[in-house]
């Protein structure tokens, strides 16, 4: 019998046996949908870590103070923390790393925004923008000048706002008043006053907007900052941080250019580090791949949860699927017999059993994506930035494991209905 | 075309052997109306089923145009089931969630024939028995006359050289069951080769040869 009528044949059966059929693939139903939320938070998830690895870079260290907190407040002590002779230091040293970009941040006043607030800036210096570059620039960046000559200029972070805004959005009462003004206002020439300060805006870099942004998606980087300025400027001008008017700077990116060198750089900085003030232990050396890792287990654990739970689903849907089959054979061995009777081969009838399986399968995987699609698109308009990630292979794959579950489930009710003797069968009321 | 040497077909339970059939031999010829009478449980189903390749006997040969029933296997089996010989049985076993013309294709589809020349064929059958105007029916709404007459057709519809009924009038009234007899006797006229088992001895008289089977050895033949 060809396959297509075996599936007619089987859809005739699901069809008259409507709420059997049902009860029996609403549990692979429900695991589809967990199959779609999770291989949607895993695609979410690798596109976040591949995406952040190529704009942060393969080879990228992240060094920082290991003791700035337990330090405030004692005396400064210059040896035990980096500065940004430090960063000279390893710059000229290793002058064939892809970039040595130290930075330090502060909280300061602005007072002529037509409000008085505190807003952070970060001291950076024209290494900075080798990593990370997501902008379009209006006007110039950083430059060496500005870093040696401690120049009072910024370049401001302009935020890229939404394609179409979300319907969250909407109930989102904050509203950032310094991006307000950054919107409204034509920056690049202009003066702003920082800490009493005149500084001259050199520069706007404008973000793409939130749907097309990558670091909306990385959601790694703690701190982003609205301002940059040198960050030899940064560090004379009065306001609060962790480390108060002093050398001492929050810590320098690296990137080596490759992954397979990063343990070798590590190694080599703390021995530079060493060899300057008699003492590496200060410093807290993480590659990136550690930090994003850190910062998905989380989710990986909430992604675990469901995976686990759908696994658990699909599998009592396929126990469901062969209870009902096996059902199906001892009410339906009359007609095994006759289909026996007039010709059907043991494979016939076995295929038929499993055909039906299949597409019982099938119809809750169907539903499932159905209903996981709906569920994935709420939690967009929630504002579920990994939901964005969904793409319609995962649909298929989902359908897929539905069906292919209904076929292993299948298979042994399917054997025992090939294996019944026809005349018993016949005679079977 | 049909030859059973020494047949013999036992039952075997726990306790007990119950021997069915304990060494028949029979022979049917080409375009041969053999009725095989009997009273219940004398064994002759279980011939008939040995004669249809749904059953294997426990010793003796039965060939089937001069081919060894004992050398083929469940698939070869099937398929002279599906090609070879067409049933017709005493409670019709006709598929109740299937319409008429649905029942009557499926030995068809099974052999692979396309839907659409399978219902070509079944049409014409139809037409010829008076039941194209049931077609889409389902097998509730059909007389037990009808039901049969559907049974007839699906038998007939991969064109099989033998039509092997058993007790075809057990469940009519003698209108329909007559009605019946008639077809396999038109049958029969047109070549078929029938083989059937009944109990009762007027519908027996109509066909060609009468063999009696009795606690499971031929008792008389005529």
């Amino acid at each position: 019998m060809k396959l297509v009528e075996t599936a007619r044949s089987a859809m005739i059966e699901i069809k008259y046996h409507k709420m059997r059929s049902f009860l029996s693939f609403f549990s692979i139903t429900i695991g589809v949908i967990s199959i779609i939320y999770t291989l949607t938070l895993v695609y979410s998830m690798n596109y976040r870590m591949n995406k952040a690895i190529e704009i942060n870079g393969p080879g990228r260290i992240n060094i920082e103070n290991k003791n700035r907190w337990e330090e405030q407040g004692s005396e400064y002590d210059e040896s035990k923390y980096l500065t940004y002779n430090d960063a000279l230091a390893i710059r000229k040293t290793f002058p064939e790393l892809f970039m040595v970009s130290p930075y330090f941040n502060k909280w300061v006043r602005f007072s002529d925004l037509g409000y008085d607030t505190y807003l952070g800036i970060e001291g950076i210096t024209p290494e900075w923008k080798k990593r990370g570059w997501i902008y379009k620039m209006k006007g110039r960046f950083i430059n060496k000048y500005d870093i040696d000559n401690k120049e009072k200029v910024c370049v401001i972070i302009k935020e890229g706002g939404w394609l179409k805004k979300p319907k969250w959005y909407k109930f989102y009462k904050y509203k950032d008043s310094f991006q307000e003004y950054v919107k409204h206002n034509e920056l690049v020439g202009k003066d702003i006053k920082i800490n009493n300060n005149l500084f001259k805006i050199v520069g706007v870099l404008e973000e793409p907007p939130q749907e097309q942004n990558p670091k909306s998606f990385i959601g790694v980087g703690n701190w982003e900052p609205n301002i940059l300025v040198p960050l030899t400027t940064l560090q004379n001008l009065k306001g609060y941080s962790y480390n108060q008017n002093n050398s001492a700077i929050d810590g320098i990116n690296v990137d080596t250019g490759n992954r397979e060198s990063i343990e070798k750089y590590k190694r080599l900085i703390s021995e530079v580090i060493k060899s300057r003030k008699n003492d590496a232990s200060f410093l807290n050396m993480r590659d990136y791949i550690e930090i994003l890792k850190d910062q998905m287990a989380d989710k990986q654990r909430d992604m675990m949860t469901v995976m686990i739970i759908g696994i658990i689903a699909i599998l009592a849907g396929g126990i469901g699927i062969m209870n009902v089959s096996l059902a199906a054979i001892y009410s339906r061995i009359k007609e095994i017999g006759i289909r026996r009777a007039i010709g059907a081969t043991r494979f016939e009838i076995m295929m038929q059993f499993i055909v039906e399986a299949i597409l019982l399968g099938f119809l809750g995987g169907i539903f499932g994506v159905i209903i996981g699609i709906g569920a994935v698109e709420y939690l967009k308009i929630k504002g579920d930035i990994n939901m964005m990630m969904f793409r319609w292979w995962m649909a298929l794959i989902a359908i897929v494991i539905a069906s292919l579950t209904g076929f292993i489930s299948s298979l042994y009710p399917a054997s025992v209905a090939a294996k019944l003797d026809p005349v018993e069968a016949l005679k079977y009321e | 075309m049909i030859r059973c040497e020494k047949i013999v077909k036992n039952y075997t339970s726990k306790s007990f052997v119950y021997q069915a059939l304990k060494g028949v031999d029979i022979e049917v010829m080409e375009n041969d109306f053999l009725a095989i009478l009997g009273p219940s449980g004398c064994g002759k189903s279980t011939l008939l089923n040995i004669m249809g390749f749904l059953d294997i006997p426990t010793s003796g040969k039965y060939y089937f145009k001069n081919v060894d029933a004992s050398k083929l296997n469940d698939k070869e089996r099937s398929y002279m089931r599906l090609k070879e010989v067409g049933f017709v049985f005493q409670s019709f076993n006709l598929l109740p969630r299937l319409s008429t013309v649905e029942n009557i294709i499926l030995p068809a589809l099974y052999l692979g024939t396309s839907r659409r020349d399978a219902v070509e064929k079944a049409d014409e059958f139809m037409d010829l028995f008076n039941m194209r105007s049931k077609s889409r029916n389902s097998m509730l709404e059909l007389s037990g006359g009808e039901k049969q007459r559907v049974a007839i057709i699906r038998a007939l519809i991969n064109s099989p050289s033998l039509l092997l009924a058993d007790e075809p009038t057990g469940n009519l009234d003698s209108s329909n069951a007559n009605d019946v007899i008639d077809i396999l006797l038109e049958l029969n006229k047109k070549g078929m080769t029938v083989v059937m088992v009944t109990h009762d001895i007027n519908m027996a008289k109509k066909a060609k040869r009468i063999i009696k089977i009795k606690d499971g050895v031929i008792d008389e033949a005529c």
